[in-house]
């Protein structure tokens, strides 16, 4: 896990300092877009770090891909939705997991969308480390 | 570019997983329930062919069951009908030992039932072949049949509607099927028929109840754990048609079933299931006669198994690996340990993740602010990020690791674990780092691209770790406390 938690970071790092140069060509720019830049960029370093092989990891690529594509791509994403309705009528009580879970409604199997929430949670908590440390880290810089 | 190689997993893997995903856990599922099935005592033995078609069956099954419940109800009236059609989905169900079927089977009318079953898939057309009606006298020489034929009459007197609501009519069923299981099961041996459907149908019921309180696919598999090992030798088909026909064939035998076994099995709604059948009288006391007698058989017929014993194994293996891995999740989640049951730890979770989520959230927000240019300078970032953070996130990795999510190898935990000795520069830090986690390629990767080239450096900085640092591991528990993290851990 530990080499998870530096290619994690190292990912965030990597996405902050490479991508905000094309998503901010202009340096003012609002802290509410900056908030979703890094927002996004958290996401994705997330992602790319958790790899192809999870649903999560993959819905939240597209996620974020979707989101910075125009909407002429829609028509690509039609198979998405009639992957979608699919579903397990037996679900207990993972409705609202799979909400919250990016890509959950997708996956059918309740065994695997708690390894899928697990793994999830446990990307989760490194990133907000990775995030914790750096605020700190930047204003320890700024104050000292 | 970090996205575009995200593309490039996004198309590979998309369909792939998509189209793998069910079929590999469903038919593995199917696969190693076919098996064991091989020794059961089943009536009708069907070849070792039936395997094949469980796994084809096995995704239609529930669809298919629910349908020929369907058509039970128009043909209530016809026991030999109804007979039919479930002993074909028991059959289908659950692969017997490969004993011809007209050696085993008593009855001449039960071939082309035979030949039908065969084919692997629930068939309703078999309802024309049978002669209708004049099935029953054929019943009494075998167990299973007599199970079976109990168990159709029990629906074919009652209304089939009332089993397409499994929450609410749970206990009209038990009262139908309280009614016509005297006549009968009465003189017959069904020691060896019952045992099968009644595990399942215990699983059914408390799997219904579950679902009643609402937790049909995480409870589901409690009451079904127990008789694991008794019915893992029946075919994982029953799984499917328990959860698709919940309040199907079982409800005849539940009742006795499960004041007798599932009381010496532990099951907590048993008395719930029970209760209502308490009110039955005469086809309880047949039953009852029987039941230790059934005892006794618990493990053959567990493999006899009808239909539903083998989709409530099935659905037991499922629940069992749900509860594993939720288990892990528990662990993953502060505070769901003491939380027992699983809707409120499910609600413990999402309500973690969608905690986590605002962190994000709100730690992107708090970056932005600190920093306005938005200037992450790798190199010092990098040292000092993962010096504060990832130390303590390295700190409390070790429990997570699990063998399912985590194959990764911890041989750098020890050295992980002492890595919050203040380095001597943060060079040397980044570098002690990349040394430590060095076990992916990827970080090779990451290494060279941060500008770390020897490892000598690398050796210095591990070999100086040796000092031996407790981290705290409070990670878990600071929410929204952005300098615990650093100070979190002496340096």
């Amino acid at each position: 896990m530990q080499d998870m938690n530096a290619m994690q970071a190292t990912h965030f790092l990597r996405l902050l300092s490479r991508l905000k140069p094309l998503m901010a060509p202009t340096l003012p720019i609002s802290t509410s877009q900056q908030t979703k830049f890094i927002l996004k960029s958290a996401y994705a370093s997330m992602a790319y770090a958790a790899g192809p092989r999870r649903v999560w990891s993959r819905a939240l690529v597209r996620r974020i891909r979707r989101n910075r594509r125009r909407p002429t791509m829609r028509i690509i994403n039609k198979r998405r939705h009639v992957v979608r309705p699919r579903r397990r009528p037996a679900e207990g009580g993972s409705e609202e997991l799979r909400k919250v879970i990016p890509g959950g409604d997708t996956i059918l199997n309740g065994a695997r969308l708690v390894e899928e929430t697990s793994d999830y949670v446990q990307f989760l908590r490194t990133q907000v480390i990775i995030m914790k440390a750096l605020v700190s880290s930047f204003s320890k810089g700024q104050h000292g | 570019m970090d996205l575009r190689e995200k593309d490039k997993f996004v198309l590979d893997r998309d369909s792939e997983n998509h189209l793998n995903y069910n079929p590999s856990g469903i038919s593995a599922d199917w696969q190693m329930g076919c098996v064991p099935t091989s020794n059961s005592n089943n009536s009708i033995s069907m070849g070792v062919g039936q395997a094949t078609s469980c796994p084809s069956a096995s995704m239609v099954d529930s669809f298919s069951c629910s349908t020929l419940w369907d058509d039970h109800s128009s043909n209530s009236h016809n026991l030999g009908i109804s007979l039919n059609t479930t002993t074909n989905a028991s059959n289908n169900v659950h692969i017997i030992k490969p004993i011809p079927p007209p050696s085993r089977l008593d009855m001449g009318g039960w071939n082309p039932s035979d030949h039908i079953s065969k084919d692997g898939v629930f068939q309703q057309t078999s309802i024309g072949i049978l002669p209708p009606g004049g099935l029953s006298s054929q019943f009494p020489s075998d167990s299973t049949f007599i199970e079976q034929a109990a168990r159709l009459s029990c629906f074919g007197s009652g209304t089939f509607t009332s089993m397409l609501s499994p929450f609410d009519t749970s206990n009209s069923y038990f009262t139908q099927s309280r009614r016509s299981d005297p006549n009968i099961l009465e003189g017959h041996n069904r020691s060896n028929g019952e045992g099968s459907p009644m595990n399942s149908q215990k699983d059914t019921t408390s799997s219904q109840r579950v679902g009643e309180h609402g937790n049909t696919e995480f409870n589901g598999g409690g009451s079904g754990q127990e008789e694991i090992p008794l019915e893992k030798s029946v075919a994982k088909k029953r799984k499917r048609n328990t959860q698709e026909i919940e309040i199907g064939q079982p409800m005849n035998d539940k009742p006795t079933e499960i004041s007798k076994e599932n009381n010496g099995v532990g099951h907590k709604y048993e008395p719930n299931a029970s209760s209502p059948l308490g009110a039955k009288n005469n086809g309880k006391q047949a039953k009852d006669g029987g039941d230790p007698a059934k005892e006794d058989y618990i493990h053959v017929r567990a493999r006899r198994g009808q239909a539903t014993n083998s989709h409530s194994l099935a659905e037991r293996v499922r629940r069992e690996k749900i509860s594993e891995r939720m288990k892990f999740l528990q662990d993953l989640v502060p505070g769901c340990s003491k939380v027992t049951g699983k809707a409120v730890m499910l609600d413990e979770i999402i309500n973690y993740v969608q905690s986590l989520q605002r962190q994000v959230e709100f730690l992107s927000m708090k970056l932005a602010t600190v920093n306005p240019q938005l200037d992450f300078n790798l190199e010092g970032f990098v040292s000092k990020d993962i010096r504060a953070g990832t130390s303590s996130a390295i700190g409390f990795t070790p429990d997570l690791a699990h063998h399912f999510l985590n194959p990764t190898s911890q041989g750098g935990l020890t050295q992980s674990g002492v890595f919050g000795v203040g380095p001597p520069s943060p060079d040397a830090f980044r570098r002690a780092i990349n040394g430590q986690l060095n076990s992916p390629n990827t970080f090779k990767e990451a290494k060279h691209q941060m500008g770390i080239s020897c490892d000598d450096d690398i050796q210095n900085i591990l070999s100086q770790m040796g000092f031996g640092n407790n981290l705290p591991l409070n990670i878990q528990q600071d929410s929204n406390d952005k300098t615990r993290s650093s100070d979190g851990f002496t340096m």
